[in-house]
């Protein structure tokens, strides 16, 4: 039998709650994901906002290098999970989404008609990746 | 009825007893019976259109295959990512099948409307769902992936998921 749909505040986690400002984006998360990120931070002694902020320079990094090693393709964004009520372990979080100095990951996302949602959860799977190995 | 049913399986164009007056008035044959025409109509499968957005050079790169139809290409792709998705499993505890994100409905790329069976439609959805991935974005996935094999210098390399052709 169909679970019944869980409010959508249920899903919400806020990584800090004066930041649902403008610069703040709505990410849809796997929340074991998101639990690895808050986990890596504690351990880190760093901020999730330091964490996305790493993210999203690499990001930049990242599709900068593939436009010069693959000009003209569109970056392979990876597609973020969808909220539904049969999978609980999807969630939502309010990430910071900062504006780098360079081009950042919001014209980015423009350039290859992205959503920003699967730019930054690119960027944020990517990152968590890489602080994995790292460790 | 009997008689019938059985005239039906022999696929005979003919009625054995075409002067049967009961019989005389009906053409025999799909292309000449309207009734059976309907159930033929009635009882195919309905095909389902879905719109995926490509890139300009996705398009391009489709429409360079003059002998498959879009139909035909979109169902192999449909069914290669089926058969990655069913042999890939993940290297680490955050490790995800690479579905990928459809381009939005904006500059630069094209859409495409094909029709599909739902025996073809139905095993990528219920991979998509079970990953909590919307449909547009596997169907993208699919023939993203599906194009990026058959290029000269595959960009994505079919990244960490199985490529059906080694399976």
């Amino acid at each position: 039998m169909p679970q019944p749909r869980r409010p959508l505040a249920e899903h919400v986690q806020a990584v800090e709650a004066d930041e649902r400002t403008p610069s703040c984006i709505v990410l849809t998360i796997y929340a074991h994901e998101f639990e690895a990120m808050k986990e890596h931070t504690t351990q880190a002694k760093t901020s999730l906002r330091s964490f996305f902020s790493a993210a999203y320079a690499e990001m930049v990094k990242i599709r900068k290098e593939w436009e010069r090693v693959h000009e003209g393709e569109r970056y392979p964004w990876r597609a973020s999970p969808q909220l539904s009520s049969e999978n609980d372990d999807v969630i939502l979080v309010y990430v910071w989404l900062p504006v780098l100095d360079d081009l950042d990951l919001r014209e980015w996302a423009d350039t290859d008609s992205v959503t920003i949602n699967d730019a930054a959860y690119s960027a944020a799977l990517l990152h968590l990746a890489s602080e994995q190995k790292n460790v | 009825m009997l008689q019938w049913m059985e005239f039906l399986k022999s696929g005979e164009k003919r009625w054995p007893n075409s002067d049967d007056r009961r019989f005389r008035s009906e053409s025999i044959g799909p292309s000449k019976t309207p009734i059976l025409q309907m159930i033929g109509v009635l009882l195919a499968p309905k095909r389902q259109y879905q719109g995926i957005r490509l890139t300009e050079a996705q398009h391009q790169q489709i429409k360079s295959y003059e002998g498959l139809t879009l139909r035909a290409i979109v169902a192999e792709a449909y069914a290669d990512l089926v058969k990655s998705r069913e042999a890939w499993t993940p290297s680490g505890p955050f490790d995800r099948f690479p579905w990928l994100g459809m381009p939005l409905p904006k500059k630069n790329q094209k859409r495409i409307t094909v029709a599909t069976l739902p025996e073809q439609v139905a095993p990528l959805e219920a991979w998509a769902k079970r990953d909590s991935m919307s449909g547009a974005d596997a169907y993208y996935t699919a023939v993203a992936f599906w194009l990026d094999r058959r290029r000269e210098n595959p960009v994505l390399g079919f990244l960490k998921c199985p490529n059906p052709d080694d399976l």
